[in-house]
């Protein structure tokens, strides 16, 4: 008995020694290593602009590793997964990442991710954050799930009311909506721009809705019918093959209507595949985030910096900026759950709860997405919710209006 | 054959499935290796074993409809959507527990195959399949556009983790065991349907119906059990992807899914119950090795590209139906089968 | 009058479709191959004109024959590597081959090719036709046109000369036919280069001036109906098959889609399929044939 209590006494006091002297020259020690896991998609249909994605978001990771993670002595790493754009392959997929990687939080990509992981992630509790505009089918309370950006239809009836305020219209604008039932998606983007509709039939009035295929045969004479309904806009959120092919059934007919595309078939990309940008002179692109041309502004600032610096090789554009946006807010976040808790002991409950401690501010993502102030109630910020618009104008991209206020949708 | 040396003395004997202590012995031991899985091997490697289960079960459905019977079947995944719509509506709206939903998915995607079942009897080689491609449009179809409120529309469904006496089954491990043990009676039973007389009338509807039908077998009602079987088997497969995905969308089960069931069982030979399984295997695991070393591969030899491995897998995929078709029709099986007699008469040559 | 465009217009698109679908048909009248890949001969074929006109940038008028050329040598070529050793087959393996071939051609061309959206030359002058009221589409116009001419072409030459005669004997029986002296392989070979080729043309028309992916190849499957209408033997009802389905689907997209707040008008050429087939399997204008057991 005696002996056992000499024995860890001892055993005590040169623990506590070693304690205090660990302590003593504290931070070039006490680096914590965190992991992110990066679902994307090199072998499916977004492979071509995966590494330009991949790119923009590890070289935000790599910035804050190498400056902010420095100060506080945290290091992030991060592995990318290659899901195809599969739910299947993200379901067989998680078990292993969540057994290896334990990780803090997930960087997740698109629609299969949030099906195949919407029901774990509350039960795993790792939060994913997205880079792409929400879903209506995503839009659920105590999500586990965050979109920097509102939904795409939300951004629509953003735009909207811009247009309506650039056109000086007292009545509401006539729109027409392309969707698609190729995909749930794009179907679901349209449904929640005509319940906005409904429900603010002094701001819009949706002409139609034109449902057609990926890859139309000819939209002639739908377009003739946008025409002499005399629609003040077209509204094309799917794809860029269908942005074409309304263009061209639009010059066709003579009708010189705008266009508004969304980020993942906006100007650059459609312009490209019409044949060159001058073809979509007039036309839009709006999204929540900032938009990518040159200029003296914060986000291509940061993109310069991370060019030279931090070996970010992908062009300055849209994709680039939705990855550089994705990493902007992950890592801020996770800063603010390290100044809530402190560098030692983070997990993904806590990165989450510290979402929605303090809002993400737009000087922390270089202006790559505006104030951020997320909720329990909804996987994307409630209010405060803004978009950016530009427009092709003598053949070039020029921002139209950022920071315009997105109304209040209602979910659908 | 059976091995030199085993003679069959009695009847039952002779109608055995396992025939000799052997195999009996090794079926054992492959079983026990399979209910120990998740206790030696990594979650990962449990999660892609339910995903080949869960395959597994889908692909035999569709072995004894179009390897047994030979009714072309284009539409499994449709079969399987209609399955994992059931369950998941089942489930999330009435609460049922899978014990319930499960059979009750099954018999729902059955009852649909059924009706193209009907259609088989009047249609044949191509015109059936293109009839399968048209049902997997229409499902497609018509989940977007009936009312959000039957069938959750653009919304898909979300499905609340399957519960045993109040036990959640949501790990990987305990939906292994789920996946495990209904494979297991599936299976069992195509094995038993295909030795019965229902089995011996798809064999011979699919060599020569007019035959059969002479015969004096029902043509039409044997090919509309067919696929009313094919697709109960697609439909529990479809629920319990639906509980282990826990969310139904239908962009699961488009055209190139089914055909990817195709392609499993053309590789493991058509015909063939352990062959269904074997072309599961090799192609699930195919698409597992590419996804895991890919983006090494990417990163390695950076001139490829990611695109090119995507590209590459579809590329190999086709070209392995392809071939399959043209140089060995009766797939990986077959090889076996040849292997195994050879070294079962050596030294003998025939 | 609006009616009389949609219908004009529906009339014009699916002459486009019975242009892709007199693929099918030649491939299958010479050589019972029931093409599941023909969308993928079609996208192939629009890749090769986007390659001759964008990246070897030459004038359209070389540009074409030159894609023609390349794409009957590319039909030839999967006829010797895929179907040849399928000749006195069964129907299923041809089938098999042929999904297995349209996974491969998708697989083939998105490693050539990549998955970026593409721009397509602008082949047809962009400005329609306008009678009076009615505004026709100058691609689909002029396509129209070149399926008729091909249509009776094709017709005429399956029907009244010695070659087309002798691929016709090849669609009835192989074996018959080579027990006769004629040539299964060379009749195959030449239906797959027309195949190939008509596949082009279809390409050209449906893509002008627009965008191309490998997601086109959708088209492939809406064409599938159109086939099986005019009876899988038949290529002058081809025509007016092509005319009934386009027709069909413009009037359901203009009329029933804003109904039900959906598009019924993709899925209208597969509900026509699924009524013929039913029906009246053989087509309008197909061979019956007469199984012996």
């Amino acid at each position: 008995m005696k002996f056992l209590s000499k024995l860890s006494i001892r055993t005590l006091a040169v623990a506590g020694a070693v304690a205090a002297l660990s302590h003593a020259p504290m931070r070039a020690q006490a680096e914590e290593t965190y992991n992110l896991a990066m679902l994307s998609d090199f072998s499916g249909p977004y492979a071509d602009i995966m590494p330009i994605l991949a790119g923009g978001r590890e070289a935000v990771v790599d910035w804050w590793n190498a400056t902010r993670g420095k100060e506080l002595g945290v290091v992030l790493n991060y592995k990318n997964f290659e899901t195809r754009y599969d739910a299947a392959q993200v379901a067989s997929l998680w078990p292993g990442i969540k057994s290896e990687l334990n990780p803090i939080a997930v960087m997740g990509l698109g629609g299969p991710d949030v099906a195949a992981l919407g029901e774990r992630l509350p039960e795993d509790k790792i939060p994913m954050f997205m880079a792409t505009a929400g879903y209506g089918f995503a839009w659920k309370e105590d999500s586990w799930i965050f979109n920097p950006r509102p939904t795409y239809s939300h951004e629509s009836a953003g735009f909207l009311s811009h247009l309506r305020a650039k056109l000086g219209k007292d009545e509401p604008v006539k729109v027409v909506i392309m969707a698609s039932e190729a995909s749930p998606a794009y179907v679901d983007m349209a449904h929640g721009l005509e319940k906005y509709a409904k429900e603010n039939p002094e701001m819009v009035e949706i002409v139609e809705t034109i449902y057609t295929e990926v890859q139309p045969t000819d939209l002639t004479a739908q377009m003739r019918r946008v025409a002499r309904a005399g629609a003040d806009a077209v509204i094309i959120q799917t794809n860029t093959s269908i942005v074409v092919a309304v263009k061209r059934a639009l010059q066709a007919n003579g009708a010189d209507i705008p266009i508004m595309m969304s980020s993942h078939n906006g100007l650059p990309a459609s312009g490209k595949a019409a044949g060159g940008i001058a073809q979509l002179e007039g036309d839009y692109e709006s999204y929540g985030m900032a938009i990518a041309v040159e200029g003296d502004t914060a986000p291509y600032g940061f993109y310069q910096m991370l060019a030279s610096d931090y070996d970010l090789k992908a062009p300055w554009n849209v994709v680039t900026a939705m990855g550089m946006a994705q990493g902007s807010y992950v890592v801020t976040v996770i800063e603010h759950a390290i100044e809530a808790n402190g560098a030692a002991g983070l997990t993904g409950e806590k990165v989450r709860e510290a979402l929605f401690l303090k809002p993400i501010t737009t000087e922390e993502t270089h202006g790559m997405l505006p104030t951020l102030q997320f909720t329990p109630e909804a996987p994307f910020p409630l209010e405060g919710l803004k978009v950016n618009v530009a427009q092709v104008v003598d053949g070039k991209i020029v921002i139209d209006a950022t920071n315009v206020d997105a109304p209040v949708v209602n979910k659908w | 054959m059976d091995p030199s040396g085993v003679f069959s003395v009695s009847y039952r004997q002779d109608r055995k499935l396992v025939r000799t202590k052997w195999q009996v012995l090794f079926l054992l031991g492959f079983m026990a290796l399979l209910y120990l899985l998740p206790y030696y091997a990594s979650p990962r490697i449990v999660a892609i074993g339910n995903i080949m289960l869960i395959s597994a079960i889908v692909a035999v459905g569709l072995q004894i409809c179009t390897g047994y019977a030979g009714q072309i079947n284009l539409g499994q995944a449709a079969f399987m959507g209609v399955g994992a719509y059931t369950a998941g509506l089942l489930a999330s709206k009435y609460q049922m527990s899978f014990l319930l939903t499960i059979p009750l998915a099954g018999l729902s995607a059955a009852g649909f195959g059924f009706l193209f079942g009907l259609t088989a009897a009047r249609i044949k080689g191509f015109y059936l399949a293109l009839t399968t491609i048209a049902a997997q449009f229409i499902f497609h179809f018509a989940v977007l556009n009936l009312p959000s409120s039957w069938m959750g529309g653009s919304n898909g469904v979300t499905v609340p983790a399957a519960t045993l006496f109040g036990l959640k089954i949501s790990s990987t491990s305990g939906l292994f065991y789920l996946n495990l043990v209904f494979a297991t009676i599936m299976i069992a039973g195509a094995f038993g349907i295909v030795r019965s007389r229902f089995g011996r009338a798809f064999v011979a509807v699919r060599d020569d119906d007019v035959a059969a039908g002479i015969m004096g077998i029902n043509v039409a009602r044997t090919k509309a059990t067919a696929f009313l079987i094919g697709a109960f088997y697609a439909g529990v497969g479809g629920a319990l992807w639906a509980y282990m995905i826990r969310f139904v969308g239908v962009d699961q089960f488009t055209l190139f899914n089914s055909i990817f069931f195709i392609a499993m069982i053309i590789v493991g030979g058509m015909g063939s119950i352990t062959g269904a399984l074997i072309g599961v295997f090799i192609i699930r695991m195919i698409q597992e090795v590419i996804a895991t070393v890919g983006p090494n591969i990417a990163e390695a030899v950076p001139f490829l590209g990611g695109d090119i491995v995507f590209a590459s897998m579809n590329m190999f995929l086709g070209g392995v139906i392809a071939l399959f078709m043209i140089l060995e029709p009766r797939g990986l099986m077959h090889r076996w089968n040849i292997i195994k007699s050879s070294y079962r008469i050596w030294p003998f040559p025939y | 009058m609006d009616f009389l465009n949609y219908v004009i217009n529906g009339a014009l698109i699916g002459l486009l479709y019975a242009l892709i679908a007199m693929g099918f048909v030649v491939i299958y009248r010479a050589s019972k191959v029931f093409n599941f890949a023909q969308g993928e001969l079609v996208i192939l074929g629009g890749f090769i004109v986007w390659y001759t006109t964008f990246e070897l940038g030459l004038n359209l008028w070389l540009a074409i024959p030159l894609s023609l050329v390349a794409s009957a040598l590319a039909g030839y070529v999967i006829e010797k590597v895929f179907l040849t050793k399928l000749i006195g087959e069964s129907v299923f393996s041809m089938v098999m081959v042929t999904v297995g071939l349209l996974i491969f051609l998708r697989g083939l061309i998105l490693l050539v090719f990549g998955p970026a959206v593409r721009p397509f030359p602008i082949v047809f002058p962009l400005r329609p036709l306008f009678i009076g009221d009615i505004l026709i589409p100058m691609n689909l116009l002029i396509g129209g046109g070149i399926t008729i001419v091909c249509a009776v072409g094709l017709s005429w030459f399956f029907n009244k000369t010695r070659p087309g005669l002798r691929m016709t004997a090849v669609a009835e029986d192989h074996v018959v036919a080579s027990s006769m002296g004629i040539s299964v392989k060379h009749s195959i070979a030449a239906a797959w280069i027309i195949g190939a080729v008509l596949s082009t043309i279809g390409a050209i028309i449906f893509l002008s001036g627009k965008s191309l992916t490998f997601l086109a190849s959708d088209i492939g499957f809406a064409a599938l109906p159109v086939a099986l209408f005019a009876g899988l033997e038949s290529i002058g009802g081809l025509v007016l098959a092509g005319i009934i389905v386009g027709v069909a689907q413009g009037l359901a997209t203009a009329y029933l889609d804003p109904i039900i707040g959906g598009s019924i008008g993709t899925v209208m050429p597969f509900i026509i399929m699924l009524g013929i087939l039913l029906i009246r399997p053989t087509g309008l204008f197909g061979w019956r044939t007469i199984e012996r057991v």
